[in-house]
């Protein structure tokens, strides 16, 4: 029963996530976060997880060719190509994508089971050994550092992350003990609402409230089975989805590139989105690096259950994969059905999106100060300071996924620097 | 106003009284039997930690890891019903870092205390010898930040290096993928491994593994973390409860945990007293 209850719920979020582009894709972990304190099993929460996650994805594509708003950047490239296709290719390519999704979602699925059951640290230790870890911790950092234009901001982000982010670690000095404290009691939402979604939200260049759906008449169309754009999509999604940072962005950026109709560049940009999506939990399943926000909130929500990620994933992993498969073909009847109700449902949601995303925050940090261990004057001092660094980064253009990546991540990096200089020095 | 302006003022307004009543719920209503909220002030990867997964697991109740010592107790004092894990590591831990609201509490609800020593292991086949580190060159003994400290180093012999880790699940990790030579870690934990490990030298005093027997130098070589549980409601019910509870027993037993059910003032004494020897002996300061 509690089964089939968080598939039903992780489909629900999925598709209103997907739908209302203004919600992010990491809605689903995030509303996880509010039920941290072990009143659910670990397999349901997983399954809630990917649930929501691949109906976001699935939905994702729908909202996006029809109203051009992109829900996530990796959508952003092909926005030029919807304006091309008539009323008709944009119901086949709808079709189409789904179709390619469910493709490159099966695949990824696929590959993740046997990376996870055959390469996992139980098997080979040495996956978690100081050198790889450091390597992989370092090389996640300084890929997400390249792939910025302000650099020097962005390492100073990173800093500030490491400096606030440890918990639990004597090993510390007393100063950095000190500095945590002024940071004590911030929550991970608290961050990523102040850093990325407020500020994103009131950025005229990424939400349009005035935008509509946009149709015009053309000749009937009638496309053939994209085999080729779908092999292609899934290939390179499958490769991109290991690259710490925009892996999904990486992914659409290839995958543009290797199709010449708008038509198929759409199509194959969605199959190796939904590829990457998937793969891009191979690193976080073997190697606990998160390299998503998506990710990077589980690790942080397995954090504070105390769960030991590789232990527990090698118990979960086939019935999670196995609903995933299933909620696979779901997703395709569901997201290749009833298309114009979807889009229906999206323009009305459009219409009114700020009013929609405005309740929901509400609601959300009322809830969040509700579970918060500090009172509500500090919880508004320290989402104030959050909301002021958010602002900031989006007005000169800077991108805060690095500053969240190190803020969740300090603890195992910095860890990994005080066990490496004891080791080696 | 039309339709579909009514329809949305009407889906805002409805969306309110659902959050608010939802708070309302979780705040002021109150269930008559409220679940119970184990606070962990360990970190998770500790001996103590798992301990209080299983109290939580017994009580099937909700669980919160806490930052530090003092976040942990804020939340003690903030939470009804709550049960504190507390760990005498910590303590001794937070005297060195001056953390306060660590320290174990004179007036509480006591439910019990629980007792775990150590086991020093390798892996099959790749030790360096501990008690001959001279002769093989430094040797590295992961363990819990806390006592990987230079005062401990010391009484080592010079010749083993104390790599801090964030508990024993993290040395263990570090041993088997061959980041250190020896790692301490707790009883419980060790004895899973089954042949993965082997654990030659034990901080249990009796035994003829003692590390006593090899380190004489060694001022608490009958290291153990003593956990103590209390409660801000029903002490007498969760007792009864944990001492009644199979899978909470089972668990004792298979790690190797020397429980006491009457956790007595004396006792707490006992406790804190041995917080204070840690600290005198390795700590940064002597004066607790």
């Amino acid at each position: 029963m509690e089964l089939i209850l968080s598939c039903l719920l992780g489909v629900i979020v999925g598709v209103l996530t997907g739908l209302l582009p203004a919600l992010p894709v990491f809605t689903g972990p995030m509303l996880l976060l509010y039920f941290a304190n072990g009143q659910f099993e670990l397999l349901y929460m997983l399954i809630f997880w990917v649930t929501a996650y691949m109906g976001s994805q699935y939905f994702g594509s729908i909202a996006v060719i029809t109203t051009k708003i992109p829900g996530e950047e990796s959508s952003a490239i092909y926005l030029k190509d919807i304006d091309r296709l008539t009323y008709s290719e944009k119901l086949y390519c709808l079709y189409d994508t789904a179709r390619g999704s469910a493709i490159a979602s099966f695949v990824a699925l696929a590959f993740l089971w046997i990376a996870v059951t055959f390469i996992n640290p139980d098997l080979f230790p040495v996956l978690l050994s100081f050198p790889v870890q450091l390597v992989v911790f370092l090389s996640a950092l300084v890929l997400l550092l390249l792939q910025q234009k302000q650099k020097l901001t962005t390492l100073l982000l990173i800093v500030i992350g490491l400096t606030i982010g440890p918990k639990q670690n004597y090993a510390l000095p007393e100063y950095w003990y000190t500095i945590t404290d002024w940071f004590s009691g911030y929550t991970i939402y608290m961050v990523i609402l102040g850093t990325i979604i407020i500020p994103t939200l009131f950025d005229s260049r990424e939400f349009d409230p005035n935008a509509r759906v946009a149709w015009h008449a053309g000749p009937d169309f009638r496309p053939h089975w994209s085999t080729m754009t779908y092999v292609k999509g899934t290939i390179v999604g499958l490769l991109a989805g290991l690259i710490p940072g925009p892996s999904a962005s990486v992914a659409t950026a290839y995958a543009y590139r290797l199709e010449k109709t708008p038509y198929h560049k759409i199509v194959c940009c969605e199959t190796a989105n939904n590829a990457a999506v998937i793969t891009c939990l191979i690193p976080f399943f073997l190697l606990a690096l998160p390299i998503n926000q998506n990710t990077l909130i589980m690790s942080n929500l397995f954090d504070m259950l105390s769960i030991d990620i590789f232990t527990e994933i090698v118990y979960n992993i086939n019935v999670v994969i196995g609903i995933a498969m299933v909620m696979t073909v779901c997703y395709f009847f569901l997201a290749s059905r009833l298309i114009e109700l979807y889009v229906w449902i999206v323009d009305k949601l459009h219409n009114n999106v700020r009013w929609i995303v405005l309740a929901l925050l509400l609601a959300l940090i009322a809830m969040d100060l509700q579970y918060s261990e500090i009172s509500w004057d500090r919880y508004a001092l320290l989402l104030t300071g959050f909301l002021g660094l958010g602002f900031l980064l989006k007005h000169y253009n800077v991108s805060a996924i690095p500053f969240l990546f190190s803020i969740i991540l300090a603890d195992k990096i910095v860890w990994l620097l005080i066990q490496g200089s004891k080791i080696y020095l | 106003m039309n339709t579909w302006h009514k329809v949305r003022w009407i889906a805002a307004l409805a969306g309110i009284i659902l959050v608010s009543a939802w708070i309302i719920y979780w705040q002021v209503a109150n269930p008559s039997n409220p679940k119970y909220t184990v606070i962990n002030q360990s970190s998770a990867a500790s001996p103590a930690g798992t301990f209080a997964q299983s109290v939580r697991t017994a009580l099937d109740a909700n669980w919160y890891q806490s930052e530090n010592c003092t976040d942990a107790a804020k939340k003690f004092r903030e939470t009804r019903p709550a049960i504190m894990v507390w760990n005498s590591s910590v303590a001794f831990a937070a005297l060195n870092k001056k953390l306060e609201d660590c320290q174990l509490p004179t007036f509480t609800k006591f439910v019990m205390s629980a007792d775990t020593y150590m086991d020093i292991c390798h892996l099959p086949g790749k030790n360096k010898s501990l008690p001959r580190a001279s002769t093989d060159g430094p040797v590295t003994l992961g363990m819990a930040s806390m006592y990987a400290v230079d005062k401990h180093e010391l009484q080592w012999g010079g010749q083993v290096k104390l790599v801090p880790y964030s508990g024993s699940k993290t040395v263990l990790q570090a041993l088997r993928a061959g980041d250190i030579d020896w790692g301490w870690m707790g009883h419980g934990l060790a004895k899973k491994q089954g042949d993965k490990i082997v654990c030659p030298l034990s901080t249990k005093t009796d035994s003829p593994e003692s590390l006593s027997n090899f380190f004489p130098g060694l001022t608490i070589p009958d290291f153990t973390i003593k956990v103590v549980v209390y409660t801000n409601r029903d002490e007498r019910k969760v007792r009864d409860y944990l001492a009644k509870n199979m899978t909470f027993r089972q668990y004792l037993l298979s790690s190797g945990q020397v429980e006491d059910f009457d956790f007595t003032r004396a006792d707490m004494n006992k406790v804190q007293d041995y917080v204070k020897k840690m600290y005198s002996t390795w700590g940064d300061s002597q004066k607790p």
